[in-house]
Order: C-alpha cells, then structure tokens, then sequence
C-alpha cells in the first residue's frame, strides 16, 4: 500500500475507486466498506484507495466534546493496509478544510486523483457543514465524472455497527460485544514505561504501558490481554485504572505478562483485549490484593486455554 | 426526445414490455433498454430514447449493477426462485450476527458459480431451460464470477435481504441457493430489486405507470445523455474544437489520460465519445441532439 500525505497535484492518473471517511477504529462496518471498494477496483482493474483525515475531524469541528479515539491513526493506516487497499490518502483535517464546500473538496480531488466511484458509508457528508450529502455528491459527480455508491448501516444481532457504540461498549466493560463489532480484538499499543516499581516488590512485575493521551481505555477493571512484543506473544493480565490500594489519582496501564521475565523498557507492547475478569477493587492490604492477583493470574489461564488463538 | 428514462419496473411484465410501452407514450419508433431485467424482478431499468440509443452499450458494459435481493431460507426450488416448486424444505438453524457473516464471508470475492438449470445457457445444442422443463438435470460446468459487495440490510428468519453488486453473468438466484446450502438449511430467491444501473439510481426513478398515465410527463423526467458516461473523463470544448468534432477531426487535449472520455459543449451537452490517437483524442461517436 502506498501511503500520500496530502493531495499533492496529482498524486497518479490511475481510475480510482475511493472510499472517504474518519474510519475511527476501522470497525466490521469498515472493513465490508473498504473490502468491497478493494473487491470492486480489482474487477474494473482500477487502483482501491481510502481518504482518510488526521486528526479526526470532531476533534477540530467540536473539540469541546472531549473525543477519545479507537485507533491511532498508525493503527488506522496498518488495519486499512491489510484489507488490500492500493492507495491511503491522509489528508490533515483542519480549519481551511472545514471551510471548503463539497464542490471544492470533490474539484481539488479529482485534479489529484482520476476518480470514478466514490464510496460512502451510512450518513456520510462532507463539505462546510456537511452540505455535500448524498444527493449533492451524485449532483457534483455528474459534473467530475464519477459515480456514488452508498452503502447502508450494518447490523450485528440488532445492533448498529458504529465507532460510537463500540465505544460504549468499552466503557462498559464489554470487551466481547466491542471485539464483535470491531471486527477482532480491541488493542492499544505503546512503549513500556517507569511505573512505580510496586508490582516488582510484590512479586508481579508489571509492564506500566504509555498510551496515546486521546486514545479510547476499557472500563477500569482487570482484563485477559494477548500480549506482542517484538514478534513474541504472551497471555497477559491488564489492570486498567488508579491503583486504589496505592492510593493512586492517575489511570495507567499495567500489564502482568505470563510467562515472561525479561526487561522490556522502552519497547513496544500491544495488548488485545479478549476478556473482563472484574472491575477495579481496593484490598484492605497487600496481602489480600496478592491473594487476588492470583486468583486472576488463574483465571486468565484457564480462560486463554479455553479460547486459543 | 432523445435521453434517458430510469424506470423503477413493477414485476410481472418483461423489459421488452417496458419498452413497448415507453415507444407508445412517446410516440417514437428508437426506444431500447440496457440490461435485462427477469418479468418478476422490480426496480431499475434504464430506457434509452432516441439518440441516447447509441449509448446503451456504455450502459451495458462496465457500470455496477446493484440489487436487493430476499433470500427464503429453508425452502428449496426447481427454478432456484420463487417461481418453481418447492423441492425440499428444511429448518433454519439459529443464526447470529457472527455466524451469518461467517458464510457470506465465503462468497465476496471471486468464486466459482454453477449456474441454475433455468437458464439461458446452451448444453449441447439446446437451451439448459428447455432440458429443465422436461425433468432432465444435466452437469453444469462452475463459471467464475466476481462478488463485489454482499452485505446483510435485514435478517428476520426466514427472510434475509441483502446488498449486492456482482459481476456480469453471476446468477443471483444461484448465490441465494449457494448461501443456504452452506448455512446448512437450502434457500431460494424470493424477490429481487435493482437499485442502481451505474449513475442510475432507484430513488431517482419512475414508476412505469405514472409515466403511462400521463401523470409524470416523458420530458420533465427525461435525464441527460451524458449519464451513460457519468464515470468517463470529461472535457468541455469551445466552437473552434466543436467544429473539428462535428468534422471527425481529433482535438488536442493533455490533460486527458486513459482509454476513453467524452467532450461535452459549454451547455454541457454531450458532443462527442473520444479515443487516443497518436496523442490527440478522436472521436469516436458524435452526437446530434436536435
């Protein structure tokens, strides 16, 4: 996959079937829409591109919400280059962006791109706000040659496939509904950072993971984690929280690898989360968190034994 | 009249008839359609009038073709739809989400189809459909077809509805019957909308009848020629370039790339389909709209 940052004039002349969208945590829903536009350009023997904006536009549009990502725009560009998109697009959302209309944007697209279909997922828009709906894409398409194909919501067991209800369902605890709806396992990925050094002195050594500040965390809890570090994997324990028992005020990231020893500062670390074991609990001393932290070290191996990967 | 006509067919009549019955509302003889729809298909058939006629085979060709089809799950069929007998039936299995997508999963992408023995088809000389009606089932060989989008709109048991843009010469009613042998429980197609032809679109089309009454008039829905084209490259060129046009002569134009593209005239009326010829463009078919 060729990655453009921009819209340089022109990026190739190759017929192009496009896809536009935010695909925050490229989601089942995004990933049908993505897989058919890489399907549809294989049969016409056009290139398959994705356009896609950095940052998330709600974070210029209304950054007073507080929005919390599910991916990393890294983690966006690697899960769009496995579904076999030729061409990624990412484009810098910003204020001259948000001003421009659909006309404008869709005119300064088709100088740098030849395209041919534009594909559009459920309730898209773009264009200062958001009058390049639809109909008016199909209206400005008929001008620049090109044709829309829209794609309707999907539905898993009555539930509207959504980056919003995904993130509700992490905020719940949910990780089996959100994994469902992404598609595959919801992970975060980061360097090992300095904790406080605390698991050490009771016999878990923990690597404390640094996340992007804006990305989405699961529900404060204990969770059964695949670790990958380097090409090596490991079953994990993840504490997501304050550490009550340590009187702690900041949420950190705090993964128990099993079976693994060595010293990992400084190296990245993705954890899937598979599964909640239970919410976040303050012991009345070590002792008891120790005994805890042991029936969940147990837990979390008989549940990764029952479902291997 | 010369233009488009997207027709939203109601099921039971041909695309002939449709045709037939657009010739007599207009009152002209060059009236013809792209892409055939079967008598008991509804939705998008487009209908081209006049000079537009020339355009069809642009219709036919490469645009995607996009349906919502009703799947009955459970029942198999002799035609393979709703229109033959039932041959056997067979419960439905419980299905979630996951386990719906799993089996559709299958069969995006290219695939091999065996088509239904109610075809079109030759075997041997004669049509696979005749065979059909006189109880013989021959081996028909598996074609390769490409699935470009398959996406569940509904599911309440035993009806499911999906979304699908296909390759020429896959057989729908096949990926019905295909889907419930591998959810284990046979299926049938028991109904099919096109809703897109290409640039034509079913929310944008016209119920055949409101047309034959009178109470949409022909020309108020009458769409521009250059839909047929709607996914070509374009250039719009002044007098002196549609003069060369008009005379078969090519026209110079660099920004052009590809295979093929159109000129339309400052009004943005199609003139002329264009071809590369020792890097000038040539036109190919030129258009008189009067």
């Amino acid at each position: 996959m060729e990655l453009v940052q921009g819209l340089p004039l022109p990026i190739n002349e190759r017929p192009t079937v496009l896809t536009i969208g935010a695909f925050d945590g490229v989601h089942f829903g995004h990933q049908q829409l993505i897989g058919s536009v890489v399907r549809r350009a294989q049969t016409l023997g056009y290139q398959s591109a994705v356009l896609t904006f950095d940052p998330h536009p709600d974070l210029v549009i209304r950054p007073e919400r507080g929005r919390y990502n599910l991916t990393t725009i890294q983690e966006r560009a690697e899960q769009i280059a496995q579904l076999g998109v030729d061409l990624l697009i990412v484009l810098p959302f910003n204020h001259d962006v948000m001003a421009q209309t659909a006309h404008e944007f869709m005119t300064r697209l088709t100088q740098a791109l030849v395209l041919r279909e534009l594909w559009v997922g459920p309730d898209f828009a773009l264009g200062r706000g958001r009058e390049g709906n639809l109909a008016r894409l199909r209206e400005i398409g008929q001008e620049l040659g090109y044709i829309v194909q829209p794609i309707e919501p999907l539905h898993l067991d009555g539930v509207t496939i959504s980056s919003s209800r995904i993130r509700e369902a992490l905020a719940a605890g949910d990780i089996e509904a959100a994994n469902l709806l992404l598609g595959r396992s919801f992970s975060v990925t980061g360097p090992v950072v300095e904790g406080h050094r605390r698991g050490r002195t009771i016999g878990f050594p923990t690597a404390n993971i640094s996340v992007e500040a804006l990305h989405v965390l699961p529900a404060d809890g204990v969770y059964v984690c695949r670790a990958q570090v380097g090409d090596q994997r490991f079953g994990a324990v993840t504490n997501i929280g304050v550490r009550p028992t340590f009187d702690g005020t900041q949420r950190t990231i705090e993964a128990y690898l099993l079976d693994f020893s060595s010293d990992i500062y400084g190296e990245t670390v993705r954890l899937e989360f598979l599964h909640r074991l239970r919410g976040e609990q303050k012991f009345d001393g070590i002792a008891a968190l120790i005994e805890q932290i042991n029936k969940d070290t147990a837990a979390a191996r008989a549940w990764l034994a029952a479902h291997p990967e | 009249m010369h233009g488009f006509l997207s027709i939203d067919k109601p099921a039971g009549i041909t695309s002939h008839d449709v045709v037939a019955q657009i010739r007599r509302v207009a009152r002209q003889k060059r009236v013809g359609h792209a892409g055939t729809l079967d008598p008991a298909a509804t939705g998008v058939l487009v209908v081209a009038l006049g000079a537009a006629t020339r355009l069809i085979e642009y219709v036919q060709e490469a645009t995607a073709k996009r349906y919502q089809a009703v799947v009955r799950l459970g029942e198999t069929t002799t035609t393979e739809d709703a229109e033959g007998e039932v041959v056997e039936r067979r419960p439905v299995p419980p299905l979630d989400g996951a386990a719906l997508e799993a089996v559709l999963a299958q069969f995006r992408g290219s695939i091999m189809q065996v088509p239904p023995m109610y075809s079109a088809l030759h075997y041997e000389g004669r049509r696979l459909h005749e065979l059909a009606r006189e109880g013989i089932v021959v081996e028909r060989a598996a074609r390769p077809i490409t699935i470009e989008l398959l996406n569940v709109l509904d599911y309440s048991a035993p009806l499911l509805t999906l979304d699908i843009i296909c390759s020429k010469g896959t057989y729908i009613r096949s990926l019905a019957r295909d889907i419930g042998e591998a959810l284990g429980c046979g299926a049938h197609l028991q109904a099919l909308r096109r809703t897109a032809v290409g640039a034509f679109v079913i929310e944008e089309a016209v119920p055949l009848d409101k047309l034959r009454s009178g109470e949409m008039p022909l020309d108020s829905v009458l769409l521009p020629p250059a839909l047929a084209v709607a996914d070509w490259p374009s250039v719009t060129v002044d007098a002196a370039e549609e003069r060369l046009i008009r005379n078969g002569l090519p026209i110079a134009r660099d920004e052009l790339q590809g295979e093929r593209a159109y000129a339309q005239t400052a009004d943005g009326a199609l003139l002329a389909l264009l071809a590369p010829a020792d890097g000038r463009w040539r036109p190919t078919k030129v258009f008189d709209w009067s």
